[in-house]
């Protein structure tokens, strides 16, 4: 494992490399360039505002609700992102694949690092809603950073977890995109998690991104520290997507130009 | 020092490479005790074992299928072995797939540092041999346009360039030297004739065997995933010389007139015998280049069959004509009233160079067309010369100098 790592380290120009790349091809030969970054959010979010901010009342929000559904939306887009374009990237990259070893992670963990600059693009957003707002500026915005850090690793096991198992079973690929589905009604990206139920709530927060995007909420909206149990089963929960993800990629990584 | 330089670069012991795609029931086996179960089927390599030191220029020869290219996947660490153990030392530069990867919107300046950083190069490393790189391309101002509008031939040129200049220690050639026109191609051997003298090592993979003989010190011959023999780059080569022979025997047979069933089973021509003769008279193995020589072959044969034509063809081990010289293009006939008789072709030089060279003769119906029969390979003949020789023949020649 530390030597998978040191290897890992030793190639991260490549994984900087690939990362920009992948960032500079995604607008080529588009009239409005890098302006679709910012203008995907800020529609999902106008819809968002429209049909649960105005049209159906939800309880419990205590901020104002752009912010709240941005936070929600920012985390979540992030990760479905990178989730179901990591897990197609080793098919993707196939002629890299047979041409050269390096560590195969570099291709699934550049599409996390390609969200993660999407993700930063919502935060100017986001600081501009609370100025405008009156949200804010509180101190706690400081502990996002370490919050972000903990989904950067999530997504991380999660990516090298699918995309792994991807290659074994291309089913895979296939039922992610209804799985991310699912997942985004099971975590509280436009409601608040105060309106599970007591009794389920533990259970719901076995779901690290509940509990991330409650501390988040906490920590930029509300200026409170995060709450301890989501958080600490967040955290439980990235540690074993990590721990496993990696693992499995480990073991299936030497197979992978036999099963392209 | 001299301990390291006594340590292969590349070392195979009794590897295995499952040829088929894993089913799923070994991807699990593999997920769950990290190897993979007992493989059941095909293999592409068998029990290799084989080790190169630095330096060395190794060429592996074989007819298609042999397992070349898995092999070469090995040594590049792509493919993992499914059973026994490799060990290589170096940078591993395949001059394989050249340009795989590249990212058609991007320039091809741009493309240099990702497929460098592929190969394993730091970014400053790269920033020093990129001039290098540009300037051996010949892409000149166009390395600034995205790779997208090159030709295929501007690829695979970045893609020699790059993997030439970003200090490769093992080269893996796969018949790469048929890249580009013939000018780019002489860059190429120069520059890989650079490295060599540099001490790179490299692996060969090709079926020119003109390339193979110039360019290795010692040469392994595959056939179906094994290793039939290691050794001296000539007697590997002669050994698969007489493969492919042996080869396209049995697909020329398949073609006889005899073979395709004609009419009555028996062709209206019959070859009975071929013989050799050298200068002397008798049967000699070898011959000193530029000797002349007498070939006989009797025929037996309908006495009403159309004039027949016979081919006298010889061929060099590698399956290449020589001579082919047919009766009928000198305008002589091949006599049938009296249903039996002999052809004597008479060669006064076998301007060849040194090597070895087999006879065979061949029996056509009137038209040329149609094979009757055929006496293979009915001599084998080594032409031996007391000098250098390059190229395939030997022309008898003198020198003169002026002052």
């Amino acid at each position: 494992m530390i030597s998978a790592l040191k290897e890992l380290y030793r190639h991260r120009e490549l994984l900087s490399l690939l990362t920009g790349r992948e960032l500079a091809a995604r607008y080529k030969q588009t009239a409005a360039r890098g302006l679709w970054a910012v203008f995907k959010p800020m529609s999902q979010l106008a819809v968002f505002v429209v049909v649960f901010g105005s049209l159906l009342e939800i309880p419990h929000v205590h901020m104002p609700y752009p912010i709240f559904v941005l936070i929600g939306l920012m985390a979540w887009n992030w990760f479905s992102t990178s989730v179901s374009r990591g897990a197609e990237q080793l098919l993707a990259q196939g002629s890299l694949l047979c041409k050269s070893a390096f560590p195969r992670e570099i291709f699934p963990l550049t599409q996390v690092l390609v969200a993660l600059a999407d993700f930063g693009m919502n935060l100017v957003l986001l600081v501009a809603l609370c100025l405008i707002h009156g949200v804010g500026p509180y101190w706690t915005w400081l502990l996002a950073i370490p919050v972000s850090l903990g989904v950067l690793l999530f997504i991380s096991g999660l990516v090298l977890l699918f995309s792994a198992l991807n290659m074994l079973f291309r089913d895979v690929g296939h039922g992610l995109g209804l799985l991310l589905q699912i997942g985004m009604y099971l975590s509280p990206v436009f409601y608040p998690a105060a309106v599970i139920p007591e009794k389920w709530r533990v259970l719901y927060f076995l779901n690290p991104m509940a509990g991330y995007i409650e501390s988040l909420r906490a920590c930029i909206g509300l200026g409170q520290i995060p709450p301890p149990l989501p958080l600490g089963m967040a955290i439980a929960g990235t540690a074993a997507a990590l721990a496993g993800g990696y693992f499995v990629f480990k073991r299936i990584e030497p197979v992978f130009p036999d099963v392209l | 020092m001299s301990s390291e330089a006594a340590q292969p670069v590349i070392r195979f012991e009794g590897v295995s490479k499952a040829f088929a795609k894993p089913g799923a029931r070994e991807l699990i086996a593999r997920l769950l005790h990290g190897h993979q179960a007992n493989v059941t089927g095909a293999y592409a390599l068998q029990d290799i074992s084989f080790s190169v030191h630095k330096g060395e220029t190794f060429g592996v020869i074989g007819v298609n299928g042999a397992g070349k290219s898995s092999l070469l996947k090995l040594v590049a660490r792509v493919t993992v072995p499914t059973t026994g153990r490799i060990d290589v030392r170096g940078r591993v530069t395949p001059l394989i797939e050249l340009g795989a990867g590249f990212h058609p919107e991007f320039s091809g300046y741009d493309n240099i540092f990702l497929n460098a950083a592929v190969l394993g190069m730091k970014r400053a490393e790269t920033a020093k041999a990129v001039d290098d790189i540009i300037e051996f391309s010949g892409l000149g101002e166009r390395i600034h346009e995205p790779v997208k509008h090159y030709s295929s031939g501007m690829y695979v040129r970045l893609g020699f360039s790059i993997a030439v200049f970003t200090r490769p220690e093992i080269l893996l050639i796969d018949e790469v030297l048929a890249v580009g026109d013939i000018s780019f191609q002489a860059k190429c051997l120069s520059r890989l004739k650079e490295l060599k003298d540099q001490g790179v090592t490299f692996l060969f993979v090709s079926h020119f065997m003109n390339q193979v003989v110039t360019l290795c010190n010692r040469v392994m011959l595959l056939d179906r995933g094994r290793i039939v023999e290691i050794g001296d780059t000539q007697t590997v080569v002669d050994k698969y010389y007489e493969a492919i022979a042996n080869r396209s025997e049995k697909e020329f047979k398949t073609t006889l007139w005899r073979e395709h069933g004609g009419e009555g089973g028996k062709p209206p021509v019959v070859l009975t015998a071929a013989r050799f003769s050298g200068p002397g008279g008798g049967d000699p193995d070898e011959l000193p280049a530029g000797s002349p020589c007498r070939i006989e072959v009797d025929y037996e044969c309908d006495p009403n069959v159309p004039p027949p034509v016979l081919h006298i063809h010889l061929h060099h081990l590698d399956g290449t004509t020589m001579i082919s010289q047919a009766n009928s293009f000198d305008g002589v006939t091949i006599p049938t009233a009296a249903g039996r008789g002999t052809v004597v072709l008479e060669i006064d030089i076998l301007p060849l160079a040194p090597g070895f060279y087999d006879f065979f003769a061949t029996v056509y119906d009137s038209q040329g067309v149609a094979p009757y029969d055929r006496q293979a390979r009915f001599k084998r003949l080594h032409i031996t010369s007391d000098r250098p020789h390059m190229g395939m023949l030997s022309l008898p020649h003198r020198w003169i100098m002026k002052t």
